[in-house]
């Protein structure tokens, strides 16, 4: 029998009927309740729980600072300035180990620093927030149970000069003494102790970006380039463009530009200038220049130095402008060699390669030549 | 108030900015106090709404109920038959490898078997969900799915499976830290398990293992982590030439800059002395025992083995360290397990390359059909 395309195709159609006929109906499904699916007045019910839990804790954490804040005035009074100030609540066996903790820590930065523009303060505080059911039906407290809480208060909520580390210790046992030695206390505060107070310029950038990029002062220990291979997917869309090689997307990342509109607005409150250690950057707003974004700054000082770096940091001018004076290389052009580092080179585009283009005209020619090449019907 | 009294009030203000603004600042506290206190009254009723519609909200309990030995299960009619098989084969098993402990937790509780549906890329797949509790609102113990239609085998290896984790549930930390992965090896060790134990076993570089390997059962125990030896870890378990690979699964405090300098020396360029450096700044709790935490799960298995009934009993209640547990269990000496457990894990090597029956029928209808096809176009298409 001869196999005409009409043949073909009426055969190909009974086949696909024929798995129709099997298949369908395809079988019903239940409705779903392995996913947990909340139903939709308990849905809404949990919505408003999740916010309103969000809030207090946000109330709770600027409560926390503003004691701090004023435990930190009523000592600075005593002294003008140190780079670590304990409270009259600390111990005195406690105090000499914490300072020493302290001590250390600022040590590490291996770079000269001033008490003039920073500090730690560290004091005890083990009061809990009292729940508003008195009868104690919950045993949850509002803030996480830890041993150490940290916050950073930005000059811009102590006198305007200083940038202080609020180290509070939740008790004086041995345990949080170990949990104040194994966390990393100096943070943002150490580029004002290293480097002084920001100019005017890159304070605004610093603001407008939520301090994002400064969260961390390690530069004295070296750092692995590539963090994790799937990291570089994670790159938002104006961070991967600037990999690739894009200015323009460079500047977005960093939020260098902002249209008038959009302009944050700067905090008028001073516990808005507040940062929780504990609260990552990207909690609240996604994260510009992918995870490692809190290492930028730290980069820059390992990378450029801290001579130079300090001039970035103090400049009055626009940031890119100060970058660019300080370094003799664009802060765009700096950007992209910094996220090809910490992410790894972007991956080649898809190309045809010399042996699949050799391949492909090879079998090209074949092809030409096989249908050029006369038809002869044979008989059946 | 005369004027002079109103002076002296204005001078000692003046005089005290200091605590003017102390006033000003705890002021703002017990004002933010006040904040949080609003939302947590705030907080506080709207837990209790939650709760309140969740106790309102009943999920029906399947009707067919099915009980044998110390697993009771209730489920749907459609499924009863093979739910009834698979229940026969869990207690079976209870019995062979449990004991009388893992009966009395697995009969406190009430499993659901029904009909159920979950997401997949293409709209919903059906499932058959396992739910490991109805007693309770919330189980430490996730519920479990099988892909419908399921063979009875399949839906027996998942209530076992929850009757594995229910079998660790409350045992004490030194032994729940030992064996670590939350579960008993209740069930016999699938092929992907083995095969994964061996090539862990054959692959991993550390000199305690080689001497493992050599047939020495106290180094097995020792790189199994059986016993708790004061010391160095580093020394007892890797040699110098280990120190490459070691270094790629732990690495130095961060604080360290002189260690994870070298760290990154070695990760990047393998230099032998700076892996070195790297590997003897490794805190002594931080190096990690040669074998992982599913190998020595596999070992757990051959204990219970060579104990028989009642062993998972005697693990579990009988006193001292974790040797001394292991060997009640398994009721002969520990080194003699040892060997046994070396031998099984010698004899599960995989087989490279192993074609799948499915898969080579696929290759061949395909290669036929197309040939076929070729065979029979003799003909141009008209």
């Amino acid at each position: 029998m001869v196999v005409t395309i009409w043949r073909w195709g009426v055969g190909v159609a009974m086949g696909c009927a024929a798995m129709a006929a099997i298949l369908l109906p395809f079988p019903p499904t239940v409705p779903e309740t392995w996913t947990s699916a909340a139903p939709a007045p308990l849905a809404s019910e949990l919505a408003s729980l999740a916010q309103v839990a969000g809030q207090a804790h946000a109330a709770a954490r600027s409560y926390r600072a503003a004691r701090a804040l004023d435990r930190w005035s009523a000592a600075r009074s005593n002294a003008d300035t140190a780079l670590v100030r304990l409270d009259r609540s600390v111990p005195p066996d406690v105090a000499d180990k914490a300072r020493r903790i302290v001590l250390k820590q600022w040590t590490g930065l291996a770079t000269p620093v001033s008490a003039q523009h920073a500090e730690v303060f560290v004091y005890v505080d083990s009061t809990p927030i009292p729940r508003a059911d008195s009868a104690a039906t919950s045993r949850r407290w509002l803030e996480p149970r830890q041993l150490v809480d940290l916050a950073y208060a930005l000059p811009g909520a102590t006198n305007g000069r200083e940038c202080v580390a609020l180290v509070r210790l939740r008790g004086v046992s041995d345990a949080h003494l170990e949990a104040l030695r194994g966390q990393s206390l100096i943070g943002i505060c150490g580029l004002y102790a290293a480097f002084g107070l920001p100019g005017i310029g890159v304070q605004a950038w610093l603001a407008r970006s939520n301090f994002r990029f400064a969260r961390r002062s390690d530069w004295s220990l070296a750092r692995a380039q590539t963090i994790d291979a799937s990291a570089l997917y994670g790159l938002g869309g104006p961070a991967a463009r600037c990999l690739t090689g894009s200015p323009d997307a460079c500047r977005s990342a960093l939020r260098l530009e902002l249209p008038g509109a959009s302009r944050e607005p700067q905090p008028d409150h001073r516990l808005a200038w507040v940062l929780d250690a504990a609260l990552s950057a990207n909690a609240t707003a996604p994260a510009l220049l992918g995870g490692a974004e809190d290492e930028l700054l730290a980069d820059a000082v390992r990378s450029l130095g801290p001579e130079r770096f300090a001039r970035f940091w103090q400049s009055p001018s626009a940031p890119d402008t100060a970058f660019f004076t300080a370094t003799g290389t664009g802060i765009e052009e700096w950007t992209q060699r910094w996220l090809t580092q910490v992410y790894g080179a972007p991956p080649a585009r898809p190309s045809a390669g010399v042996g699949d283009l050799l391949w492909w005209s090879i079998a090209a020619t074949v092809a030409l030549l096989v249908a050029r090449r006369p038809r002869e019907r044979v008989l059946a | 108030m005369s004027n002079r009294i109103l002076a002296v009030v204005a001078i000692v203000l003046a005089a005290c900015p200091q605590s003017m603004s102390g006033q000003l600042a705890s002021r703002e506290a017990d004002s933010l106090l006040q904040t949080v206190r609003g939302l947590d009254s705030v907080l506080l009723v709207r837990t209790r709404s939650v709760d309140s519609i969740r106790r309102t909200l009943v999920r029906q309990l399947p009707p067919v109920d099915i009980r044998e030995g110390p697993i009771h299960v209730r489920t749907d009619p459609t499924l009863a038959p093979r739910v009834r098989s698979a229940v026969s084969s869990v207690v079976e098993m209870v019995d062979q490898r449990g004991g009388s402990l893992v009966a009395s937790r697995s009969s406190a509780h009430v499993a659901t078997i029904t009909r159920d549906s979950t997401r997949s890329i293409v709209g919903m797949l059906p499932v058959i969900a396992i739910n490991a509790d109805t007693t309770s609102r919330w189980s430490m113990i996730d519920r479990r799915h099988v892909r419908a239609p399921a063979s009875a085998a399949a839906i027996a290896n998942e209530l076992a499976a929850i009757v594995e984790q229910r079998a660790m549930q409350g045992v004490d930390s030194a032994l729940a830290a030992w064996v670590m992965v939350g579960r008993a090896p209740l069930r016999p060790a699938s092929a992907a398990e083995e095969a994964d134990a061996y090539v862990e076993y054959a692959t991993t570089e550390s000199a305690v293992l080689r001497r493992c390997r050599a047939r020495d059962p106290f180094a097995c125990l020792d790189a199994l982590g059986v016993d708790s030896i004061a010391g160095s870890r580093l020394d007892r378990w890797y040699a110098v030439e280990d120190y490459r690979s070691l270094v790629r699964a732990s690495a130095p405090l961060r604080d360290d800059s002189v260690a994870v300098a070298a760290w990154i020396r070695c990760r990047r360029n393998g230099d032998e002395a700076s892996c070195g450096i790297a590997a003897r700044a490794l805190p002594n709790g931080r190096v990690p025992l040669p074998l992982s935490a599913s190998v020595r799960f596999t070992f757990l298995r051959e204990v219970l083995d060579a104990g028989g009934k009642g062993a998972f009993d005697r693990l579990v209640g009988s006193p001292g360290t974790v040797r001394d547990r292991l060997t009640a269990a398994a009721g002969e000496p520990l080194d003699r397990t040892a060997l046994r457990w070396l031998d099984r894990l010698e004899s599960s090597r995989p087989r490279r390359m192993e074609i799948p029956a499915t898969l080579l029928a696929a290759s061949l209808g395909w290669s036929a059909l197309i040939l076929g096809l070729a065979v029979i176009r003799r003909n141009s298409w008209s």
